[in-house]
């Protein structure tokens, strides 16, 4: 009886580990890749360069297909879609994309808009596209909105990179931040309500805040270590 | 087919980075996201199962092995996440490429780990033939060690988002501490999956009864635990490269 009793639970054992190691893949989700990305740099002594860089490839293919330039039927039934070379040639000369990039992100100087003119220097998949955004004055703080892809889903984010390792992250919540263009320039906070606006954060206070607590968990391992050994020993 | 709502739970840490407050909440988040990335196909269960059972590995060393892969998963993304955002790392390799070669690594390293386990049965046990002492092959921590660093080499796509997320939001120390718990979620699975293994084993062993059966099985077990690994070793390399896109 206790045999068989044991028999069982150790087949159910072994189903459940089975069971474990077949499941299909979440992973298959989320392919590892750079997320969407943005860089925001002066442009001569009015001019703002703001490159645009997509995240996954296949989001051109959605963001083709949602403004019309690619067909509904590269999207399979289960919602994925494959993208293709053309895919981005395609985006890349179509004026409805054009006008998209110039409305989803923009420049303003002390509240007054900053017109933008979009050129794509070559591969839009791998080098992005470059709008250039002409101020009545010279550049010192300015304010970028970037709301890219999130009328798709709201879930995108956008990492943005600015002049001397400024950092921002964009979302649905956080549509604009104010960047120093030039170095020494004071940034107008208080412009917008805080809420809705992303805090350009010095990459220096990121490393600082990494080597800290990468060092207190560092010291943590090294000395549970030394007393498992220890106490092992003793 | 997201039987475990890893990337739901993916997305709603990189949201908790951001948000300001419910630091624990944040915590077990990453947990059951690491958790729920651990239960995917891949990092080493089956290897995890295959090597403690093969070579009579106890508690401890189920112990041992989470914790590797915890530790590795930690230092991987960190590495990444870093050279990503601080040294244009995307100039020299793209991230697709950099983890496929990852994933070669690791399963070169699970080959090495099988071959050198069959070897050392086999060794062992000619050793033994001429000297009838029966000393069996128990689980050794560079082994161990070794499945574990494979296991945690490449970095799972969530924590990778969560850190540089945390970078970029200004909020860098507390997305490490999020990977971290990711990686023990992660360690947490296959300890179980190992706890597991060896209970099945034990159960078997005791209810084998007779003791040719049983001293079959602690023959042929521990070969047939080297060849497996060996071979999904093979496999995990293999699909690297052809998962290799080319230049």
């Amino acid at each position: 009886m206790v045999l068989r009793r044991a028999l069982r639970h150790g087949w159910r054992c072994s189903l459940v580990v089975f069971a474990l190691v077949l499941l299909p893949s979440p992973a298959a989700a989320h392919p590892f890749g750079a997320p969407q990305q943005i860089e925001v740099a002066g442009d001569g002594e009015r001019g703002v360069r703001v490159r645009w860089l997509v995240g996954g490839t296949d989001d051109l293919t959605v963001l083709g297909v949602a403004l019309g330039v690619l067909g509904e039927d590269r999207v399979m039934l289960d919602g994925a879609v494959v993208y293709e070379p053309a895919d981005g040639d395609a985006l890349a000369k179509a004026p409805d994309f054009t006008r998209y990039l110039t409305e989803r992100i923009t420049v303003t100087q002390h509240g007054r808009p900053c017109p933008g003119t979009v050129t794509i220097p070559g591969d839009l998949a791998s080098d992005g596209a470059d709008v250039r955004f002409a101020c009545p004055e010279p550049v010192g703080t300015v304010t970028v909105t970037s709301r890219m892809l999130t009328d798709l889903h709201e879930a995108y984010r956008t990492l943005a990179r600015g002049p001397d390792g400024q950092k921002a992250v964009y979302d649905a919540a956080h549509e604009s931040a104010d960047w120093s263009i030039t170095p020494g320039a004071a940034t107008d906070a208080g412009a917008r309500p805080v809420s809705t606006q992303a805090v350009a954060v010095s990459s220096a206070d990121s490393a600082r805040q990494l080597a800290v607590v990468g060092g207190v968990l560092l010291v943590a391992v090294v000395a549970g270590t030394v007393w498992l050994r220890r106490r092992g020993k003793a | 087919m997201d039987v475990w709502g890893a990337a739901d739970l993916g997305d709603r840490l990189v949201e908790a980075v951001r948000s300001p407050g419910f630091v624990p909440v944040a915590l077990v988040l990453a947990f059951l996201a690491g958790a729920a990335h651990g239960l995917a196909p891949g990092h080493g269960k089956s290897l995890a199962a295959a090597y403690l059972v093969g070579t009579r590995g106890r508690m401890r060393d189920a112990a041992w092995l989470g914790f590797a892969v915890a530790a590795m998963h930690t230092v991987s993304v960190l590495a990444i996440a870093v050279a990503w955002t601080f040294f244009s790392l995307s100039d020299l390799v793209s991230l697709e490429r950099l983890t496929t070669g990852l994933q070669l690594a690791a399963g070169l390293t699970v080959v090495a780990v099988g071959l050198w386990l069959l070897r050392r049965h086999l060794r062992r046990r000619r050793h033994d033939h001429h000297h009838h002492h029966h000393d069996h092959d128990h689980a050794t921590r560079p082994g161990l060690l070794l499945l574990g660093v494979s296991g945690g080499l490449t970095p799972s796509p969530a924590a990778f988002l969560v850190l540089v997320t945390g970078i970029f939001a200004g909020r860098a120390g507390f997305a490490l501490v999020l990977v971290v718990c990711f990686g023990l979620g992660l360690a947490a699975v296959l300890f179980t999956v190992g706890l597991m293994a060896l209970t099945g084993r034990s159960l078997v062993v005791r209810a084998a009864g007779s003791r040719r059966l049983l001293h079959a099985a602690t023959r042929v077990g521990p070969v047939l635990a080297a060849c497996g690994i060996t071979l999904v070793g093979v496999g995990i390399s293999a699909a690297a490269v052809a998962g290799l896109p080319g230049t």
